[in-house]
């Protein structure tokens, strides 16, 4: 990556489901160090483009650059290494895993990948699984869940999985954190202890892209914000900017009232 | 909030009962007197390593394969029939029958790992059938029912007595028994559950889903084929029964007594399912009806089986006292950070 160059690059990207265009012709930029917000009404195209850069789909037609390398048509198990992380909008956790082994696996990118060399290596791979253990274990603490490290999945709260999952999505040391509208389903606490440590995170230098429906919490927490409606890009600026964009307006509350308004 | 102190990691499982495990099985042959019993301690270990690879494979990957009993067979078959059609020595024919099913099962893979759930186990168990079909009816080649006669192994010129074949077999299900937990305990099973429980959450942490699948079901062939080759040489005949239905039914009631997805639950599976019906002889007639009984008894009470019960101990006892614990959540809450 050039020191100069964006983080991530889309570059206008389309994806069709049939005969409907779920993203149209979509470009935006994140720069390294910057917390980018994306939003948009119901359907307006937000959970696909999130899809088109995770890598769970391929765009139809565009390209999307990471790192300055061309990703577009990379499988997902690819951007883990690379140093892209994301959490998920239904909380997808392993429920058959402890809440310390489900960070764990954030780390697995770093582990030795196939039996033979874990069988040759295997006294360097047991401390590695050591210090893996350990990180896990300061993750958890950072996220405020170091005692609950040896529970099950199902004996958290929501918030709380919303937590670990973050957690397990750091553990890989990402240089672009991708959340998908982590405030869904949150109460007032919980929403305000997770702006807390995303404030927290945007002054370690993480940089992030944040899909989500709560608009206070998404004005409070971003640099910039790219605005979607019907699959189409509609304003991108700062959260000031974007807020006073009268399509954005129309957007939110209706063309007839934007009109009327006028 | 974040300065609350960091409790120590709980602490990573440790090898020591896979050792205790395989000392009691070194010192059975003591206690065991009779012939019968040390019969039954080798089947033992022979439906273990069968089913060790079907817990890697269902119980810890989410995929469900009941073509095993073939690969079973195929093993047992293949380390006849190189020893006898071609001449190979004992070791050649293991390892070659090995190598066999290895190269069967990633041909197998390859189309069927694009199924899944049911349509995964219908297809499996349908090359279970044609196996079957094939080992009763080319009777030129396998001998048909009566099947194929396997030599006995040999040291020095004479055949290894009964207890030397069971410290081999024991050697065999120890290797497996190892490798079954080295998998369990390091990254790799910890991915291979990943799987299981949502691939799409593994695949965006980097675990590559397609290629572990295939590898696990490889594995798992492997060693439902090390347990058909101890069968091969403890019984020296093999015959199409071994990929017969009650073949798979005493895998999947291993699976189910001893727990799915548990680092010893295939262990004491087999250990329950080939002694309990010597034991359940005494109620005659009933037997079969009390064993599915028992069967019974074990899914409604019990759906992580024995093992389950032993190893996840914690999480049960913390479940009985979550009230508690829920109201202790609630006031570090409200802790000001």
């Amino acid at each position: 990556m050039t020191a100069t160059g964006p983080l991530l690059r889309l570059d206008r990207v389309v994806r069709r489901f049939g005969g409907l265009v779920a993203v149209n012709d979509v470009s935006f930029e994140i720069t390294p160090g910057e917390v980018k917000g994306l939003i948009g009404p119901n359907g307006a195209g937000k959970s696909t483009t999130f899809d088109l850069i995770t890598g769970v789909r391929p765009p139809t037609s565009g390209e999307i650059r990471f790192r300055g390398e061309d990703v577009t048509h990379r499988p997902a198990h690819t951007r883990s290494p690379m140093g892209m992380a994301r959490t998920f909008q239904i909380v997808r956790l392993f429920r058959g895993l402890s809440v310390l082994e489900n960070v764990q696996l954030g780390l697995h990118p770093k582990f030795p990948d196939g039996l033979w060399p874990s069988l040759l290596r295997y006294g360097a791979l047991r401390r590695q699984e050591q210090r893996s253990r350990e990180r896990a274990m300061e993750l958890l603490a950072f996220v405020g869940l170091a005692d609950r490290a040896a529970h099950a999945i199902e004996e958290l709260t929501l918030g709380q999985l919303r937590l670990v999952d973050i957690a397990r999505a750091l553990a890989a040391e990402p240089s672009l954190l991708m959340l998908d509208e982590p405030a869904a389903g949150l109460n007032d606490a919980e929403t305000r202890n997770l702006g807390e440590m995303l404030a927290l995170l945007k002054k370690r230098g993480v940089t992030m892209l944040l899909v989500e429906h709560d608009i206070d919490f998404i004005m409070n927490a971003c640099d910039s914000i790219v605005v979607m409606d019907r699959g189409a890009k509609i304003a991108d600026g700062t959260p000031a900017e974007v807020s006073r964009n009268p399509e954005v307006i129309a957007a939110y509350f209706g063309r007839r009232a934007a009109h009327a308004a006028a | 909030m974040l300065a609350r102190p960091r409790p120590e990691a709980p602490r990573a499982p440790t090898i020591v009962p896979v050792l205790c495990i395989l000392a009691l099985g070194l010192a059975l042959p003591l206690v065991l007197t009779s012939g019968f019993h040390i019969r039954l301690a080798m089947l033992v270990w022979i439906y273990a390593i069968l089913c060790m690879g079907f817990n890697l494979l269902y119980g810890y990957s989410g995929q469900i394969s009941l073509g095993q009993p073939a690969f079973y067979a195929i093993g047992a078959y293949a380390f006849g029939m190189l020893q006898v059609m071609l001449g190979w020595s004992p070791v050649l024919a293991f390892l070659g029958s090995l190598a066999l099913v290895a190269v069967l099962s990633l041909l197998i893979g390859l189309p069927l790992l694009r199924l899944r759930t049911h349509y995964l186990a219908m297809a499996t168990l349908a090359f279970m059938l044609i196996q079957n079909g094939v080992a009763n009816r080319w009777i030129e080649f396998t001998g048909g029912q009566s099947g194929i006669a396997v030599p006995p192994l040999q040291w020095g010129g004479e055949p290894i007595g009964r207890t030397g074949i069971y410290y081999i077999v024991l050697a065999l299900a120890a290797a497996v028994l190892l490798l079954h937990d080295l998998l369990i305990r390091s990254h790799l099973g910890r991915a291979m559950q990943a799987i299981r429980d949502d691939e799409t959450a593994a695949q965006a942490l980097g675990v590559r889903v397609t290629r572990y699948k295939l590898r696990v079901l490889v594995l798992s062939g492997v060693m439902a084929a090390v347990a058909g080759v101890c069968f091969g040489f403890t019984s020296l005949r093999v015959d199409p029964s071994l990929s017969e239905f009650h073949v798979l039914v005493s895998m999947l009631t291993i699976a189910v007594v001893g727990g799915l997805g548990t680092r010893f639950g295939p262990i004491v599976g087999a250990v329950i399912v080939v002694v309990l019906p010597q034991l359940l002889t005494q109620f005659g007639e009933l037997e079969t009806v009390v064993y599915g009984l028992f069967i019974l008894l074990f899914l409604l009470f019990l759906p992580h089986g024995l093992a389950g019960v032993l190893e996840r101990r914690d999480w049960f006892a913390r479940r009985s006292s979550s009230p508690r614990m829920a109201s202790r959540t609630r006031e570090l809450e409200r802790e000001p950070s």
